[in-house]
């Protein structure tokens, strides 16, 4: 058996859930193992129907309301309770915070070794992975001894999504299990709606990224207009953040929000790969700066070479004059 | 307060890595070491900690002896002593490198020191395995909350903010606890030269550690494949601009 940590909201399996039950899909074909599901909270038949057009067999659900919205040990004994019932050997789930924590402390539990974001996983006499490090800037891949149990996070998977063809029947399996000190001492006690400050970075369809380049906290006051005129939204580079000109939520990066609008527009940044690992997933960067040896140049798509506080007020000039016109 | 920050040293890569010849590390010829972003506000709200409720921080790193540079610079910020697990420097899976941290908190512990907080990143910058503090945390049998960003301490309890996607989440916990934090918890700050030059008398407790055991091993390491062509060169300077427009039509960004 092979058993996959999915999260469901709203109805809907999460999409990060949906890259491990594709992967669990595959290694399911590949060894003729039947898959099953491991949830928290409610399963509605919607979500049902989407597991079963994966080839999911059966759905293990703990239901019990002390477990949510987060008790990440609770979570971690349903996943063992489940996979006790199963007898599966590999267990997967997203890449996620909550599946990765939740599998972690799983994979400590069971004594199994976690192998996170995880591209690929093949079963070959033990388990050959590929997987992310260095936050997406290497892939690794690596090859794990046969273990009783072996745990994975996956990461929008290389393996792709199976049509949906089938239509298997879910098989809705209630886990019963003690909850007690040892799963709540650390569970969520409070959720807070924060105070919203209209579309944030990690949505946004432009972003106009601003680095050391822009100079001073005032500097960015350019960078704040274009954004105005374009409806984007102003993201930093960790330099920015660590000499104090903006709040740490404003940064892309490895240790950053991760972005992936239309364009990115990344002024007076260099490159670093830790600065890249968090607009990768823009679909294209536009790139300003003074050095046309800059890495960040041959990383985007379009590049101009020139001092950002040139470029930007002429930009904007000639932006407004065009919606003047019109 | 007694608190713990584990800290890992990692190369300082900037522009680009490059692997060496065998592909099974990367080449560190000519790069500068440091340690991850989350381990230095790690390190930051031990010494405020320290400051606001009295106590002292220790800093903890298994590694190689170089380490000694990272375990000081935590030191120069107001970190009291550290402790080195030295293991030559061998490449340590997360089961082992817990399980040797593990070790050395419980024997503290029954030695009559044991520590009210212990602090990790949430995932180291190189390796990124997400799960040194949560198997720390499971063999001391201690409560854990990860990739905490705000922490508030009363009465031997402590309240831990993370960031869910639109929602903020808290967590009430009784000490001793174990935190894995992430960068944002708060603006750490620089070492200033005294506390550099304080930093090289105090102490380092050095131990050799005992290896576990990881069942994986690496076969080979390799870039990622760009998909962006790179570089379409629009231009210098501000007579670039009219360039800049056509895109930004062409994206359909601007209107036409
Ligand atoms: C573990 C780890 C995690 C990290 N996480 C992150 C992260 O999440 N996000 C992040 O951004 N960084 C991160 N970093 C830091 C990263 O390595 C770089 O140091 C950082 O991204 C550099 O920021 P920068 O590009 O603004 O500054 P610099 O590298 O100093 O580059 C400034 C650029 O601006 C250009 N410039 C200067 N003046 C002008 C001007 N007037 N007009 C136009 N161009 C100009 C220069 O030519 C230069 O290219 C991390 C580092 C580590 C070790
Ligand atoms: N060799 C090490 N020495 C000390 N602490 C470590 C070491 N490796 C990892 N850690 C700690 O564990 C955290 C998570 O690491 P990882 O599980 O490897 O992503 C890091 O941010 C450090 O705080």
């Amino acid at each position: 058996m092979i058993l996959c940590l999915v999260e469901i909201s709203d109805d809907k399996v999460s999409d990060a859930s949906l890259s491990a039950v594709s992967l669990g899909a595959k290694l399911a074909g590949e060894t003729g193992l039947s898959l099953a599901c491991v949830a928290i909270g409610e399963a509605s038949d919607s979500a049902l129907k989407e597991l079963g057009s994966f080839g999911v067999s059966s759905l293990y659900l703990a239901s019990a309301s002390e477990l949510t919205p987060f008790a990440p040990a609770g979570w971690a004994k349903a996943v063992i309770t489940a996979r006790d019932e199963s007898g599966a050997k590999v267990i997967l789930g997203g890449s996620t915070d909550r599946s990765t924590e939740v599998l972690a402390r799983a994979s400590a539990k069971l004594e199994a070794p976690f192998m996170a974001n995880c591209l690929n996983v093949t079963v070959a006499s033990g388990y050959q992975i590929s997987r992310l490090r260095w936050a997406g800037s290497i892939i690794e891949d690596a090859f794990v001894s046969d273990e009783s149990v072996a745990v994975f996070s996956v990461v929008q998977s290389e393996v792709a999504a199976p049509s949906g063809s089938t239509e298997t029947e879910v098989q809705l399996r209630q886990l019963s299990f003690e909850i007690g000190e040892a799963e709540l001492r650390d569970a969520v006690t409070e959720v807070l709606l924060p105070v919203g400050d209209g579309v944030s970075l990690s949505d946004s369809r432009i972003v106009i990224g601003g680095g050391r380049g822009v100079g001073s906290p005032e500097g960015f006051k350019v960078l704040d207009e274009l954004a105005g005129i374009l409806g984007a939204t102003v993201g930093v580079s960790r330099v920015v953040t660590g000499l104090g000109w903006r709040p740490h939520k404003d940064q892309i990066g490895q240790t950053g929000t991760k972005i992936a609008p239309e364009l990115y527009i990344a002024c007076g940044i260099s490159g670093a790969i830790q600065h890249m690992a968090g607009c990768r997933s823009a679909k294209w960067i536009l790139a300003i700066n003074q050095d046309r040896d800059a890495p960040i140049m041959s990383l985007a798509d379009y590049a101009v070479v020139g001092d950002l506080h040139k470029i930007l007020p002429k930009l904007i000039e000639e932006l407004n004059a065009l919606s003047a016109k019109s | 307060m007694r608190i713990l920050v584990c800290i890992k040293r990692v190369p300082q890569a900037g522009g680009k890595l490059t692997l060496t010849e065998d592909k099974l590390a990367i080449d560190t010829k000519f790069l500068g070491f440091t340690i991850g972003p989350h381990e230095e506000c790690a390190v930051e709200e031990a010494v405020r900690l320290v400051e606001k409720f009295g106590g002292s921080a220790t800093v903890l790193t298994l590694g190689h002896t170089d380490s000694v540079e990272q375990l000081q610079f935590a030191m120069s910020l107001g970190v009291a002593d550290a402790i080195l697990l030295d293991n030559n420097g061998a490449e340590w899976g997360p089961i082992s490198t817990a399980g040797a941290i593990a070790k050395v908190i419980e024997e503290m512990r029954s030695n009559g020191d044991p520590f009210d907080l212990i602090l990790f990143g949430n995932e180291a910058p190189d390796s990124g395995d997400f799960q040194v503090g949560v198997r720390v945390a499971n063999a001391l049998d201690l409560p854990l909350v990860t990739g905490v960003k705000g922490i508030e301490v009363l009465d031997g309890e402590l309240v831990a903010r993370r960031e869910g996607g639109s929602t903020v989440e808290l967590t009430k916990v009784t000490l001793p606890a174990v935190l894995t934090v992430k960068e944002g918890l708060n603006l750490p700050r620089y070492p200033s030269l005294p506390g550099r030059l304080k930093a090289k008398s105090k102490p380092i407790k050095k131990e050799s550690p005992q290896e576990k055991g990881d069942p994986i091993k690496t076969v080979q390491l390799r870039l990622p494949v760009e998909d962006r062509t790179g570089g379409v060169l629009l231009g210098e300077g501000p007579d670039a601009v009219g360039k800049i427009v056509e895109v930004l039509k062409e994206l359909g960004v601007v209107a036409r």
